[in-house]
């Protein structure tokens, strides 16, 4: 069969339960089969407006006043002459205890940042606006800078607000805030980047990674660009424009000529149609489908189409994604369970859709750093590569295993777990009284429907296996053979 | 793929291993290795070219000042009144510099002694970082910029051990420890890495013993052809792949050594290795660690115990697989993140330094002292200088040892060492 290519909206009642849970996937971490009945019983367009019309959670997730902003900072005038002076006079106990007293900051930042990341793990168990955690998560591993380089737990923290901020709005606006955002700017090294003496990094890495994309630009736009950037900086946790820094003379970026600035630069880049080509290839990998290399020419012709649409609505996010999240294309049979789960996707879904408890939130993200992805440490500046370079042997038995941590409350090796350890009521997964439903059940809950009978066999043959007793301890070993299934992998 | 010199495709697999229900499907990394069954099982490395590399990481910050004594400098003595090492306990070497080794470091002082280790002076870096963190981070990624999450032996395998139709040897590098470290990281490589290799499997079986079946029945069914557009046979051969890896490993960590080994967690990590290479397995590198070296206060002991720890088990290892005849092909090279402060502290400790020794074992070494030791009266800030880069120690590992070129992974030509034996 080929495949839908058209982003125009499929009809009201094509939106079924597969259709209502394959959006709840995609736009956010899945659910159990009562949320995805409210969705099937709410619609498709009002079920769309309602994950990307997302409230804002107005609180942080991390409550900013047990946040240091000041772990990592800048020596007062006090200190700098102490410091000199202990060096002066080579009293080695004085220089000692000063460093000693910055690493002891450093290792509290390390603490601050691994905190931080919990939360936000936290959040995305917990939340009712699932699209709010996953477009910023997109926007993390886009605009991606890690703690690894930037060593500051707040400037990250600051920069994740800002992606969450624009998460669903309008991606120009972002990308004039990052090209002023602290991490960024220390990330790419643009504090180096004066008149005279330009650093290319974050020109370069602005056209290639954030919005142009490689050999959509010249080495010598690069020069250019990077002497629009030159001045752009930061003082301790704020974003600073040193003018004395700046070079002010012409310049000519992608074919435009002036005395262009940091602003001038963006707005440049943006007229640019290969930049909403660019952003809707993004989207596309992220929402739709896994490309590994080149999109074949089917995926080109809907990525087309969702660059023109947000070449339309003037870079504004959501009237995109709703677009994309109503079309025929979003919901052709290829495109569903096709994609492979982030482990993000992996751990937060799997508590969802079991309705678990959240379990030791640093376990899952000391897993989901096995598994690949460390929140606030995309590997470089490119992001994660996403798709397959998820599983590998290595991965594998993290993923089977933390899945089934989840679910037991398990670790492996406890030798002290017992059942009340689950946490959670298994029995109400499934009311029925014959293991055929009970297996088929547990299958519609973690993988969808529409499985083969062979899925429902490999599952039923265990309860078989045991005599066909239907007890919460068959149901749980169920539960976690299911989600080694290699389908489990995939939504 | 700079492997076209013999691929010596010998058995790496013992007997009775769980063969039968790989028998119709081969997975990919063995896919085109000779699976002779039954054969004795002396003398095979199953890597390409018979060679191995073992790497030691010594993390915390050595202190490479009291583990390679310096004795014969006076300005040792002043700057350390109550920690230097006398020139009496030092251990000795065969020749005549003075240059000795921590008390607790015998087993090492022999190998060096008999030919078969190296100690490289002084290596270190420009603008050295003193964060433990940081300083580690330049060492796996042989860059100074660290933003690039690639590490230098998953680049070099990346090279090596990736085939032209792009399938991977998933287990050409096994890590023991919790996390796979940084270095070990490649773009398509990625490290197999747990602290006990009973627990490199699925665990919902430990809640039923008939799930381990089923379990098995749904991920042993890789298929043999991967299609670009399917997912789930990507998926399913990766299964089928990490379930050999695992029975490989288990049973290969199961297969013990052929000599003991000594109590001790870098020797515990040493017998586990070992017992990997003498069951064949097919892993060209081995990462293991020993921590704890970050001593800012009553050093002596506490440091001196860690270096035996070290040594102990190096010795071991060499002893074991002298018994192998694989001495030849395993070397072996230890480093830590930084050294520390030439000057002790105020609390009978150093703090974090600079330049340290590095370490290498192994036949195949050019033994004896490799590099000047830094001096100790031309500090930088009161820490030494560098004489040796690390990326020209890695460079000369690269292109002599893994035949990985150099160039291509370190992004820059280092200066090749004279650290191994003419051959």
């Amino acid at each position: 069969m080929k495949i839908d290519t058209s982003l125009n909206a499929i009809s009201a009642k094509t939106f079924g339960y597969k259709q209502a849970a394959h959006l709840l996937n995609r736009a956010g971490f899945g659910g159990t089969p009562q949320q995805i009945q409210t969705l099937v019983s709410l619609g498709l367009k009002e079920s769309v407006d309602i994950l990307v019309d997302y409230e804002t959670n107005s609180e942080s997730f991390f409550d900013e006043d047990t946040i240091d902003k000041d772990l990592i900072r800048p020596l007062t005038n006090e200190e700098q002459q102490a410091y000199r002076a202990a060096k002066q006079s080579e009293d080695e106990a004085a220089i000692g205890e000063f460093q000693r007293a910055r690493n002891k900051r450093r290792n509290q930042d390390r603490g601050q940042m691994v905190q931080i990341g919990t939360k936000w793990l936290e959040r995305m168990i917990t939340t009712s606006s699932p699209l709010e955690e996953k477009m910023t998560l997109l926007w993390h591993g886009h605009f991606a800078s890690n703690y690894r380089t930037v060593r500051d737990s707040y400037l990250l923290y600051q920069q994740h607000q800002t992606l969450r901020k624009h998460a669903v709005g309008n991606f120009g606006d972002m990308v004039y805030d990052m090209v002023k955002d602290p991490a960024m700017i220390r990330f790419l090294d643009n504090n180096s980047n004066v008149k005279g003496k330009p650093n290319e990094n974050l020109a370069r890495e602005l056209m290639e990674l954030f919005t142009l994309g490689v050999g959509n630009y010249k080495e010598k736009d690069i020069k250019e660009g990077a002497r629009a950037l030159t001045g752009l900086t930061f003082k301790d946790n704020d974003f600073a424009y040193n003018k004395r820094r700046h070079d002010y003379g012409k310049k000519k970026i992608l074919g435009t000529s002036g005395n262009h600035d940091a602003k001038d630069f963006v707005r440049i880049i943006l007229s640019k149609r290969t930049c909403p080509q660019f952003v809707a290839f993004k989207l596309y990998k992220y929402f739709i489908a896994d490309i590994s290399a080149e999109p074949n020419v089917e995926q080109q012709k809907t990525i087309d189409r969702i660059a023109y649409f947000i070449r339309r609505h003037d870079y504004e996010i959501k009237p995109v994604l709703k677009e994309i999240f109503k079309s025929r294309h979003f919901y052709d049979n290829q495109i569903i369970g096709r994609q492979i789960k982030s482990p993000a996707q992996l751990v937060v879904g799997t508590i969802r859709k079991l309705n678990a408890p959240p379990r030791d939130i640093s376990v899952l993200s000391d897993a989901m750093d096995i598994m690949g992805q460390r929140l606030f440490e995309p590997p470089s500046v490119k992001g994660w590569d996403g798709g397959r370079s998820w599983i590998n042997t290595a991965t594998l038995f993290t993923r089977h295993n933390i899945t089934a941590y989840i679910a037991s409350g398990k670790l492996p090796n406890n030798r002290s777990w017992t059942f009340d350890d689950v946490g959670y009521n298994i029995s109400e997964l499934s009311g029925a009284l014959d293991t055929a439903t009970v297996s088929k059940d547990l299958i519609h809950r973690l993988l969808g429907p529409g499985q083969s009978d062979k899925i429902n066999k490999s599952v039923e043959d265990l309860f078989i296996q045991r005599q066909s007793k239907i007890n919460d301890r068959t149901i749980l070993a169920a539960i976690m053979l299911i989600m080694t299934l290699p389908q489990y992998q995939l939504i | 793929m700079s492997n076209d010199n013999a691929y010596t495709r010998r058995h790496f697999m013992q007997n009775g291993l769980a063969m039968v229900s790989m028998a119709s499907t081969v997975p990919m990394f063995i896919q085109d290795s000779a699976l002779a069954m039954g054969a004795n099982n002396t003398n095979l490395t199953g890597v390409p070219g018979d060679k191995i590399l073992v790497v030691v990481q010594l993390a915390g910050g050595n202190d490479g000042l009291n583990t390679v004594v310096p004795y014969g400098l006076d300005d040792y003595y002043s700057l350390r009144p109550s920690l230097a090492i006398s020139g009496t306990d030092a251990l000795h070497f065969n020749d005549q510099s003075k240059i000795g080794l921590n008390p607790g470091m015998t087993g090492i002082r022999d190998l060096i002694d008999s030919g078969l280790g190296s100690v490289i002076q002084g290596v270190g870096y420009p603008n050295p970082n003193r964060s433990h963190f940081v300083s580690m981070d330049i060492w796996h990624t042989a860059n100074p910029k660290i933003n690039k999450g690639h590490g230098w032996l998953g680049k070099a395998l990346d090279l090596s051990a990736v085939s032209t139709d792009g399938s991977i040897e998933s287990t050409a590098c096994i890590c023991l420890g919790k996390n796979a470290p940084l270095a070990a990281q490649g773009q398509k490589i990625k490290p197999i890495a747990f602290e006990n290799a009973n627990l490199f499997k699925w665990s919902g079986s430990e809640l039923g013993s008939d799930l381990d079946k089923a379990y098995e029945k749904i991920n042993r069914k890789g298929s043999t052809q991967i299609a670009s557009n399917d997912p789930l046979s990507f998926i399913k051969r990766t299964s089928l792949d990490a379930l050999v890896a695992s029975d490989q490993i288990r049973n290969a960590a199961r297969k013990g050594t052929q000599t003991n080994f000594p109590s001790g967690n870098l020797s515990n990590q040493l017998r586990t290795v070992s017992s990997m290479i003498r069951a064949g397995m097919p892993t060209r590198v081995y990462y293991v660690g020993l921590g704890g070296f970050d001593t800012h206060a009553n050093q002596t002991n506490r440091h001196q115990n860690l270096l035996s720890d070290f040594s102990r088990g190096i010795g071991a290892f060499y002893k074991e697989l002298k018994a192998l005849g694989l001495e030849k092909n395993v070397l072996t090279v230890a480093f830590s993140e930084f050294g520390r402060r030439v000057k002790q502290n105020g609390s009978r400790g150093t703090d974090h330094g600079t330049a340290g020794p590095m370490f290498m074992f192994g036949d195949m070494v050019n033994p004896g002292i490799h590099g000047k030791h830094p001096s100790l009266t031309k500090l930088d800030r009161g820490d030494l200088v560098h004489s040796t880069d690390f990326r020209s120690v890695y460079a000369t590992i690269l292109d002599q040892w893994l035949n990985v070129n150099s160039k291509t992974v370190l992004g820059k030509q280092y200066k090749n060492m004279k650290l191994f034996k003419k051959t």
